[in-house]
């Protein structure tokens, strides 16, 4: 049965003028439709690196990765990426930052009333709507994230890419956006991979975490089921027994077993 | 503090007796409350402080040099005063608009010409300039192909250009064009290549995955990034390219500013040199002072 | 000491390959088990035995009741309450099974996790079955839903390797082994044995203790020489000294020398209850440590032995 990302044996080697650089070493992963998986690792684990690989930012050395049973060749709308800097571009309004991506996937069958009509409900789809024609350095951190979720969302994507998106952000902010990610993913049924550091937002978002080993030549060491019904409500949670046994899973792998790099291998 | 702000600016307003006014408004601050709260700064008035601090030193300045200059010319007779240059400024620009003939012609005549100079050849760097700089900046072979050339030919004099401009078109008006083209090419090319290669890779990125075309990569995303520093290449250019043309209508004669200083020192004329000093300079810095502004319109706070 | 491991025994094919015949045991202070168990015989399928040589795989058998085991009564009396089947094989061939049974009570308790992988479907090797006694719920809530590759976690490792692995400390921090014990009593080591089976799948066979609930009170991991000539060993752990470091040369054992030397003979798992009598000054050292019984195991992979695991008693 076919899995609807598909990451086969995928070797990751960057050669620049410096020399090589063993990033990812037999990276087997399989993300089915609608699959919320996070990938979470030390600085330096190759994560970043996955992620790009299957947003087709970058190709890799060795392997193939398969998106929708299609060779990811090229980054492409499909694969709406969420960075961790918003990329917001400066010079276009809110509204305007979110229509180029709407423009550039919807414009060929729709004509620009529907295009606009789009690119509001994306805002609004994130609390947005209000800010529409205000520019991004009017806005704060958190809205300027908000605003690239809602240019990825708008774009209707097959999965949605996320690098680390609240890691710039303040402790509360990022708690409200994970809560509104967790309600716009429900509703949209997104197939979602995102890269974070965080274990407690790993354990409150992921279907599956996916736990890497340390760099160079990092590769994937365990997955984590996390079953938890959803909805997932953060106040609840902390009181789950259940919850703080993933936490503690997912600590285990990272700081007792891989801990810092310069620990033996046991 | 909103009511002392109310206090104060009924006690400025020597409002003694507006006690009942005042305990309004201690009772009417609750809706301001709740606006989103604003910096406010206390303005009991005009901010006369500042004013005087940005006006009052430049004036002094400016009256130090001209007392300086009336002192010392006091008891010259080559050199003017500063009165019988001001008597000189005013016959000048009270017909600043006459013709007598092709080579005498009133002074706002001549600095509109080299006004027209300037912009023709300022419009043909920018139109050759600005491109080529793109080229330069997006694709890595252009640039190691160019950037020898140019540094090779950018620290070279502008005016050492002007007899080729004589050479090749053999008329004074299109050799200073050609002569402010060269020089203000440089920096226009450089900034908006060095423009290209700042473009933030985040906005690159947001491009790929949006799959846009190059065309749209270049209108959408490259140009209003880039826009920044081709203004300030742009501005870089307009000061030279003014001063160059001055320098080349000395050399090349016809109409012109330059011309016209070169012209009136031939007629030993001194007051209608400093008349054209003073006229240079003053163009000069409304050029800048236009391009900043521009410059400042199109620029955004990247947070 | 107590162990967790309570009795284990090796069945052997009979000549004409219908029947499995009990090969020895170890019984320690199971009698009445012993008994029963040197009556049987198993057909194909039949039994706990039977069961393993069918579907050609380490099988874990938590729940007597109702089941093909047909030892239940006396493993109930014995408090024998799990039990853990691993065939043997040379090529395609069945050479025996190997049945280890455990039992935990009131103060003792242990965890067997059986690990899997099929290569064609996964990357991941994933728990097949585990036996978590009277271990907290903790455990193997989060064993059930972890899956571990190639060369990470204990099984990852054994997997990787294909030889046994010993972890002194998984580095799991401390986790409720007992729901109701006021101390905090963590699982830290581990000992992880591959299974080596006909099919392309992989299985290991991981023993998890507690601070004074060993599996067994000496582990040892043995390798053959490139000539297959001797086996030597590769490290393990003691109960009473600890880490066990790589034996010299001149204690390597011979083909054929002692219980462990035979099992580079046979190719199937070995037992013997007198621990004293093994040669090469082993026999004197396990009389000291105040050893009993051992059990070794050979891994045998596409025929050949790569390994053997012993269990002290």
């Amino acid at each position: 049965m076919k899995s609807f990302i598909e990451v086969q044996n995928v070797e990751m080697v960057f050669t620049s003028r410096k020399g090589r650089f063993h990033a990812l070493r037999e990276i087997d992963l399989k993300v089915e439709r609608g699959e919320f998986v996070t990938l979470i690792g030390h600085s330096g684990c190759g994560k970043s690196t996955l992620l790009n690989l299957i947003a087709g930012l970058t190709r890799p050395t060795s392997g193939v990765l398969l998106c929708d049973d299609r060779e990811i060749a090229a980054p492409g709308p499909e694969r709406a990426v969420v960075f961790q800097n918003h990329s917001l571009l400066p010079w276009l309004t809110c509204f305007e930052n979110v229509h180029l991506a709407v423009e550039r996937v919807f414009a060929a069958s729709e004509k620009s009333d529907k295009l606009k009509e789009r690119t509001q409900a994306a805002l609004d789809l994130v609390n947005m709507g209000h800010a529409a024609a205000k520019r991004p350095h009017e806005i704060s951190g958190g809205m300027k994230q908000r605003v690239g979720i809602a240019r990825a969302l708008a774009m209707e994507p097959k999965v949605l890419l996320l690098d680390e998106p609240f890691g710039a952000l303040d402790a509360l902010t990022r708690a409200h956006l994970q809560d509104e990610l967790l309600k716009i993913v429900a509703r949209t049924k997104s197939t979602v991979v995102m890269v974070t550091h965080d274990v407690d937002e790993a354990v409150l978002l992921s279907d599956r975490i996916v736990m890497m080993t340390n760099g160079p030549a990092a590769t994937i060491g365990e997955i984590l089921r996390v079953d938890l019904e959803r909805p997932r409500d953060r106040v609840e949670l902390v009181e789950d027994s259940r919850y703080t046994h993933f936490r503690k899973a997912v600590l285990d792998f990272l700081y007792t077993r891989h801990g810092h790099v310069e620990r033996v291998a046991a | 503090m909103v009511s002392a702000v109310f206090h104060t600016s009924l006690d400025t307003r020597g409002a003694g007796a507006k006690s009942p006014r005042v305990a309004v408004a201690t009772i009417a601050p609750v809706p301001a409350i709740a606006r989103p709260v604003e910096p406010a700064p206390p303005r009991p008035g005009y901010d006369w402080r500042g004013l005087a601090l940005k006006v009052v030193p430049p004036i002094v300045g400016i009256a130090l040099l001209i007392a300086i200059w009336a002192a010392l010319t006091r008891n010259s007779t080559s050199f003017p005063t500063p009165g019988a240059t001001f008597a000189e400024a005013v016959k000048v620009f009270s017909d600043p608009f006459y013709r007598n003939g092709p080579n005498d012609q009133g002074i706002g005549w001549n600095i509109l010409f080299s006004l027209y100079r300037v912009a023709i050849g300022f419009g043909l760097a920018a139109a050759v300039g600005i491109p080529l700089g793109f080229v330069i900046g997006r694709f890595e072979v252009i640039n190691h192909m160019t950037s020898p050339l140019i540094s090779l030919l950018r620290p070279v004099s502008p005016l050492a250009w002007l007899p080729i401009g004589l050479l090749v078109f053999k008329a004074a008006n299109p050799a200073a064009i050609w002569t402010i083209f060269i020089c203000s090419i440089w920096p226009m090319i450089i900034n908006t290549a060095v423009g290209v290669q700042r473009v933030p890779v985040d906005y690159l990125n947001v491009a790929r995955v949006l799959n846009l075309s190059e065309w749209k990569v270049i209108t959408r995303i490259l140009f209003p990034a880039v826009l920044p520093y081709m203004l300030t290449g742009v501005r870089l250019s307009v000061g030279t390219a003014w001063l160059v043309i001055v320098a080349a209508e000395m050399l090349t004669g016809g109409v012109g500013i330059g011309f016209w200083v070169w012209d009136e020192w031939n007629n030993l004329n001194v007051k209608h040199i400093l008349i054209a000093i003073l006229v240079i300079g003053v163009v000069g810095l409304v050029l800048e002072w236009t391009l900043i502004s521009i410059a400042r319109r199109f620029s955004y706070d990247d947070a | 000491m107590k162990t967790f491991i309570r009795a284990s025994e090796v069945w052997v094919p009979s000549t004409d390959r219908t029947i499995l015949e009990w090969g020895g045991g170890l019984y320690r202070d199971a009698p009445r088990f012993a008994a029963v168990s040197k009556t049987l015989c198993f057909g194909r399928g039949e039994g706990l035995p039977g069961q393993a040589w069918e579907q050609g795989r380490p099988i874990v058998l938590k729940v007597f009741e109702g089941s093909y085991f047909r030892r239940t009564a006396a493993a109930h009396a014995e408090g024998i309450t799990c039990g853990i089947a691993v065939p043997i094989f040379a090529g395609d061939f069945l050479t025996a099974v190997l049945v280890i049974f455990c039992g935990d009570d009131e103060s003792h308790a242990g965890a067997i996790e059986l690990w899997g992988n099929v290569p064609s479907e996964s990357a991941d090797m994933a728990l097949v079955d585990g036996y978590y006694g009277t271990t907290a719920d903790t455990f193997e809530y989060i064993s059930r839903r972890t899956t571990v590759r190639r060369g990470n976690g204990l099984p990852g490792i054994a997997w990787g390797s294909g030889l046994p692995v010993f972890i002194e400390d998984l580095g799991k921090s401390a986790r409720f082994l007992r729901a109701d014990s006021a101390v905090k009593v963590g699982i830290n080591r581990g000992f992880a044995v591959p299974c080596p089976v006909p099919s392309d799948a992989s299985f290991v066979l991981a023993f998890l203790s507690a601070l004074g609930t060993p599996i067994a009170r000496r582990v040892e991991i043995w390798k053959p020489d490139a000539e297959r000539e001797h086996l030597h060993l590769e490290g393990g752990f003691c109960e009473q000294g600890g880490r066990i470091d790589p034996g010299p040369s001149h204690l390597s054992l011979a083909r054929g020398q002692g219980t462990i030397g035979q099992v580079l003979v046979t190719g199937v798992p070995g037992l013997s209850d007198r621990a004293g009598a093994e040669p090469n000054g082993w026999g004197a050292a396990a009389t000291e440590l105040g050893l009993e019984s051992l059990l070794v195991t050979p891994i045998v992979d596409r025929g050949r032995l790569v390994a053997a695991a012993a269990w002290y008693f």
